[in-house]
């Protein structure tokens, strides 16, 4: 009764989010994220659907569509990097290259433990399969989260929550994953509450915090600096334009 | 077992940095603009760092004069003094350095040409001259300024690194526009 509960909840706020989005026509400026969220609508009400007519398939059915939604959610990662970072290509150029590195470190550990006979990466359970890849997106969003602190990069409130929001699905996921994995069916009770209240908190959370449309504050707003530096990149348009005219009347003549 | 000990600890860093960054506040800075990171990297280099004022306050010549004074206390006093006035320069020359690193972030987010690498070398640095800065406060709140002369002078020289690196990214705002034009 309670699981019941929970999911036509999540469906519910689910299909509010993406309502208010479309009808606010805010939908577009974070077409990944909406996406992802469409597909988790679609993908429930699916579930339910197999598990009411086609019980014996739910199990794989389950897992299948799983997959994609976690592929989706390196979408929704990379949609705050792009969207927080849209307007500081310096700080964006150390997140890439944190991407990299992280991207690198984790085959890199994969192979490793794939070469030591360990099955970290080739999991025994599609389970732990889910929990590799969300600890992948868990780093991902650290390093997110501590190049906009490092940086000082003023984020908006739906990029805030976003951030927040998926956050707490990730970590609260890595750990529940992680602790079916290492208690195994006895943790299935606790598995079928857990994770949906959470992922409930988690669409709470960006019910608050994207209701209204808030982008990014422009950046340069507190500080003269990124103004001196936009006003000597302008002058340099500027200037080679004057050159490409001066060169231009030069040749005609 | 290491691996789900591993996991358990992503899972939760993660929720803690969120929670961190949930109610961390962006500190203002002090610098906002070209010519006051200038000034702060001119008082920086004029005025804080110059060898001859680093070797003189961490000098033992003025404490051996000191101790030489038959007057009754003038040991102690001098000590005294002394002390507040190597915390006092390390203190400036640390939230001095901390403003143009800051200064520094915040020039460096907007450029497209930035090195990463260089980036986190630097940051490397910083957050090791951060530490130092500690460390020697504490040697001189324990053992005086005299004793503690080579870490002072090594913290010094990390200083005027950041200091130059700081100079350079000034002087690369010049660069920025590279053609000169003659007028039309």
């Amino acid at each position: 009764m309670l699981t019941q509960a929970i999911w036509w909840t999540t469906n519910l706020l689910e299909a509010i989010l993406l309502g208010r989005a479309a009808w606010r026509k805010f939908i577009k400026v974070y077409p990944l994220f909406y996406t992802y969220l469409a597909y988790v609508l679609l993908e429930s009400l699916a579930r339910f659907y197999v598990y009411v007519w086609q019980p014996p398939l739910y199990t794989n059915f389950y897992w299948g569509t799983q997959g994609v939604s976690v592929l989706l959610g390196f979408a929704v990662v990379w949609e705050i990097f792009r969207k927080a970072l849209a307007r500081y290509p310096g700080a964006f150029r150390m997140v890439r290259a944190s991407f990299v590195v992280i991207v690198v470190v984790v085959t890199a550990k994969i192979l490793a433990n794939v070469l030591a006979g360990e099955s970290w990466s080739l999991a025994a359970t599609i389970a732990e399969e889910e929990r590799d890849f969300r600890v992948v997106q868990a780093f991902l969003l650290l390093a997110v989260v501590g190049l906009v602190s490092f940086y000082r990069i003023q984020i908006g409130r739906n990029l805030r929550g976003m951030m927040l929001g998926y956050g707490f699905f990730i970590g609260t996921s890595v750990l529940n994953l992680t602790f079916r994995s290492y208690f195994g069916d006895g943790f299935q009770i606790w598995w079928q509450y857990l994770q949906p209240a959470a992922y409930v908190l988690v669409l709470l959370v960006w019910c608050v915090t994207l209701w209204p449309y808030q982008p990014n504050p422009e950046p340069g707003a507190e500080s003269r600096i990124e103004q001196d530096y936009q006003a000597l990149v302008n002058a340099t348009r500027h200037r080679f334009r004057q050159v490409r005219a001066h060169v231009g009347r030069t040749v005609r003549s | 077992m290491t691996s789900t000990i591993l996991f358990l600890t992503v899972g939760s860093c993660l929720l803690v940095v969120l929670f961190l960054f949930l109610h961390a506040s962006s500190p203002s800075s002090k610098i906002n603009g070209r010519s006051q990171a200038q000034e702060v990297l001119n008082t920086l280099q004029a005025e804080l760092l110059p060898n001859w004022f680093v070797d003189r306050l961490f000098s033992k010549e003025d404490r051996e004069f000191a101790s030489s004074q038959e007057a009754p206390g003038i040991l102690q006093l001098f000590d005294s003094e002394r002390k507040s006035v190597a915390l006092s320069w390390l203190r400036q020359t640390r939230d001095y350095v901390a403003q143009l690193m800051d200064f520094h972030v915040r020039l460096s987010r907007q450029r497209p040409d930035l090195s990463p690498a260089t980036e986190v070398k630097l940051t490397f640095e910083y957050v090791q001259f951060q530490l130092l800065c500690k460390v020697l406060a504490a040697m001189i709140r324990m053992l005086g300024p005299v004793r503690v002369r080579a870490v002072a002078e090594h913290a010094a020289d990390m200083a005027t690194h950041l200091g130059e690196v700081s100079e350079k990214a000034l002087a690369s705002l010049d660069e920025v526009v590279p053609v000169k034009v003659a007028p039309n």
